[in-house]
């Protein structure tokens, strides 16, 4: 009797840990239940859920009525006439970590906006995402909220990091815009459905993820030598890497351009330098960007490029010399990492800039 | 290897089991209690463990040597060899580079134009300052009288390398911590869950508050410049958090840590953020550094013995010994020389209070509170000059304090609540504590308290850990 008293003590202690952890992470902003919805393999997320971020920057954020993790947007308000853009990009576009109306397309869309026509910049970005995942997304979505402009944000990470099998390209249904569900296993429904309730429990799933591939890092030398694993493939030349990835990205957005034609939308793309790389010596060496590459592509497919990664660079080198960063933050480092608030009102004005010269007529 | 990584759990898993299995079998014990000791101080740098070796063996002879000797002329002989090796090897490894750029410093002044003198490679010793120290107490004891020579080398190797409390302290004094080491260990189930418990509530403070809230103090003292004056004055009220909870984390897990192998190593924080008075600071802060420069700097200097002015100047000299002890740089010397102004300006207003018919003020909540903000104001002061590289960012930094503005704030939550977290524990503790200074909760409600810890510690603790500042001292 003793031991299951002592046990149930320790459950009901447990427990109240738990609710008063809960309370407290919520109470104090400091962490959310899930955003995701649980079940669905859709690329929107839960409307009216809560988004927190606290490892860079501060930002507690609520999905709006669409699903999007951007301002409350009404597809029925007829007052002023409306030029819509979908914009896709990965986490310097999400900008989990930075309030909705200070991102860089509220910035913009604040910007252009009038008494007469209002520009609404709907945020599709997805951290990690790629041109790939990108042009996914808009076939899964773009039915449901009429257009005229697809805009998409470019990074070097999609040369490189985002780079996937040609395979996930053809044939991949969610481009005709058909949703692609896969079937979902029970447990990770039951899973899905806790964490998207309880913030602990989202927390809890987090850290186990980020655990789970330390260990995966860690182990992985061992797991080679034991011969359990194989050593990571060679990764091509640079030069080799950037013929491939370069070709890669103009099938992408000829499809890219395709679906918005279909929909009879305009797309046009835009470069934003990456600012985590320190520069070197004279603050003249930096990581190169194939911009100039990525704008040859972009205007062989007939797609708008926009102008933003020259003045945003300028605005980098010219804040490096001076005092306010564009990127990083007060709990982490400044001039490292993702936009700072003020990074995003600097490509914001950029962006504005050069959209006005695209849309300026209805 | 620090407390607060992987590889320590691991190695103390492996040492307590063993020392559970050795303890009260002879001698042979303290061989291994010292073979692990060194063990974890290699973990840093092998070939400095030389350093200890030679303390360890100068402080043994000249220990022996001191109780034979009834000569006090070859007393004083011996105490010199020992404070010469001791303080010698500290400043060799310590302040050469100092020395260095400050004759380098000055001979700019007077004209040349390049540096007249290289800097010499060297690398700091973890915790020189803190074993020097520990030795020195137990040679000028023996000196004073005050101890007897410790006759097992073994043991006296331990006294002085006990791996707890060897790169970041509390010092420990010789007449405490030898007399434990001819003691029978008993290490009753209450004091292991007490160590385990402090242990973690050292974690705790290292892991969930220092090492969260340093990136806020980082990034203002890297370059004041580039951000707001609010934002400086988050950033100094960050690193006031993170060295209290930093050191005192160390300290916590250091004096759990020995008390599961049963050994006690004294307090060395209480509460210092809620002093009435830079005095009440020093007597809560540091317990065991500020005990130690008063008991043989300023005694040795004379005191409060020679009259007032004689006083200031003993003060004045404690607390600049006491910042370059810190540091190798002007920097702590000024914020010793700040915290000496501080204390003359104490003694100052503490004899002309009751002169001025202002007895009336001790007692009285108001003034006490008041007391406590203008205290720990001024210790924040001192933080800027301890915490900036050099004077240039110290300067920005004041500066931006100075130019705070309301409309410049804004909500930063994680800050907020690291904030509020200390705060709240600074003023609900003292009534937790029971009159054997042990904490009192109702055991469930303290289950729950540690449960909670654990689960923050889980979730929102900062992946990987960083060094104590006290390590570099």
């Amino acid at each position: 009797m003793r031991p299951l008293r002592i046990l149930a003590a320790a459950a009901l202690e447990i427990f109240v840990a738990l609710l008063l952890l809960e309370a407290g992470l919520r109470l104090f902003g400091l962490a959310a239940p899930d955003i995701r919805t649980p079940g669905a393999n859709t690329s929107l997320y839960r409307p009216g859920a809560t988004l927190v971020r606290i490892t860079e920057g501060y930002a507690r954020k609520r999905i709006n009525s669409h699903g999007l993790l951007d301002r409350e947007y009404s597809l029925d308000d007829g007052t002023v006439p409306v030029t819509r853009i979908l914009l896709f990009g990965d986490s310097y576009t999400a900008a989990n970590h930075v309030l909705a109306d200070q991102v860089f397309d509220n910035v913009a869309e604040d910007l252009l906006s009038s008494a007469e026509r209002r520009v609404e910049i709907w945020n599709l970005g997805r951290p990690g995402a790629g041109t790939l995942d990108q042009l996914a997304l808009y076939g899964e979505i773009s039915d449901r909220f009429p257009h005229s402009v697809v805009l998409v944000q470019f990074t070097n990470g999609d040369l490189d990091d985002n780079w996937t099998s040609e395979s996930r390209l053809e044939g991949n249904t969610l481009i005709s815009g058909r949703s692609q569900r896969k079937p979902v296993g029970s447990i990770t429904r039951i899973r899905q459905e806790i964490t998207s309730r309880s913030a602990v429990a989202n927390t809890a799933v987090r850290r186990l993820a980020m655990l789970r591939s330390y260990l995966e890092k860690k182990a992985l030398p061992w797991r080679i030598r034991l011969g359990v694993a194989d050593p990571p493939a060679q990764s091509p030349d640079a030069a080799n890497r950037l013929t491939e990835g370069l070709a890669h990205q103009e099938r992408i957005l000829a499809h890219f351009r395709n679906e918005a034609s279909r929909r009879g939308a305009r797309l046009m793309l835009f470069h934003i330098p990456g600012l985590s790389d320190e520069l070197e010596g004279d603050g003249s060496e930096r990581t190169p960007e194939h911009h100039h590459e990525i704008r040859a592509i972009s205007e062989q497919q007939g797609v708008t490029y926009l102008d933003v990664f020259d003045p945003v660079l300028a605005a980098d080198r010219r804040a490096r010399g001076g005092d306010r960063h564009l990127n990083g933050f007060l709990n982490t480092t400044l001039g490292v990492g993702h936009l700072s608030v003020h990074g995003h009102q600097v490509v914001g004005r950029i962006l504005a800039e050069e959209l006005r010269k695209e849309i300026a007529s209805p | 290897m620090i407390f607060s990584s992987l590889e320590f759990l691991l190695f103390f898993s492996v040492v307590f089991g063993i020392a559970r299995i050795l303890q009260n079998r002879g001698r042979i014990y303290y061989v291994f209690l010292l073979a692990a000791s060194y063990w974890f101080y290699m973990s840093w740098n092998p070939a400095l463990v030389t350093l200890i070796v030679f303390s360890t063996v100068l402080d043994y002879t000249v220990g022996r040597r001191m109780e034979l000797e009834t000569d006090p002329r070859r007393r004083r002989w011996l105490l010199a060899a020992s404070l010469t090796g001791n303080l010698g090897m500290l400043s060799i490894f310590k302040y050469t580079n100092f020395a260095i750029g400050t004759l380098n410093g000055l001979l700019n002044l007077f004209g040349a134009s390049e540096q007249a003198f290289d800097y010499v490679e060297i690398t700091l010793p973890v915790g020189i300052s803190f074993y020097t120290f520990q030795t020195l107490s137990y040679t000028i004891d023996l000196y004073r009288g005050r101890i007897r020579a410790e006759r097992d080398f073994v043991r006296f190797g331990v006294f002085l390398a006990m791996f707890p409390q060897l790169v970041a302290g509390p010092i420990v004094r010789a007449s405490a911590f030898l007399p434990q080491l001819h003691r029978r260990i008993q290490v009753p189930r209450d004091r292991l869950v007490d160590g385990a418990k402090l242990f973690a509530l050292g974690f705790f403070k290292k892991l969930f508050i220092s090492d969260a809230i340093s990136p806020y103090a980082d990034n203002v003292f890297a370059n004041p410049a580039a951000v707001t004056p609010y934002e400086t004055w988050v950033g100094v009220v960050a690193y006031t958090i993170q060295i209290y909870c930093d050191f005192s984390g160390y300290s916590d897990m250091a004096i759990g840590v020995a008390r599961m192998l049963g050994y006690e190593l004294g307090e060395n924080f209480r509460m210092p953020y809620l002093s009435r008075s830079i005095a009440e600071f020093w007597r809560r802060w540091h317990i065991s550094l500020s005990s130690w420069l008063r008991d043989y700097l300023y005694i040795s200097l004379g005191g409060n013995r020679r009259g007032a002015i004689r006083t200031y100047v003993n003060l004045a000299i404690t607390m600049l010994l006491g910042g370059l002890w810190h540091g190798a740089a002007w920097t702590f010397v000024a914020w010793g020389a700040l915290h000496g102004a501080y204390l003359i300006v104490h003694r100052l207003w503490t004899a002309q209070k009751t002169r001025l018919g202002l007895g009336w003020l001790d007692g009285n909540p108001l003034w006490e509170a008041f007391s406590i903000l203008l205290t720990l104001s001024a210790v924040m002061l001192g933080w800027v000059f301890f915490r900036a590289p050099d004077f240039t960012t110290a300067i920005s930094v004041l500066a931006k304090l100075s130019a705070f503005r309301i409309d410049q704030v804004y909500e930063i939550p994680q800050f907020n609540f690291l904030l509020v977290l200390v705060v709240a524990t600074h003023l609900v503790a003292p009534y937790l504590y029971g009159r054997d200074d042990r904490f009192r909760l109702p055991r469930s409600i303290e289950r729950v308290a540690y449960a909670c810890m654990i689960l923050l510690l889980a979730l929102l603790a900062p992946t990987g850990t960083s060094p104590f500042i006290y390590f570099q001292f």
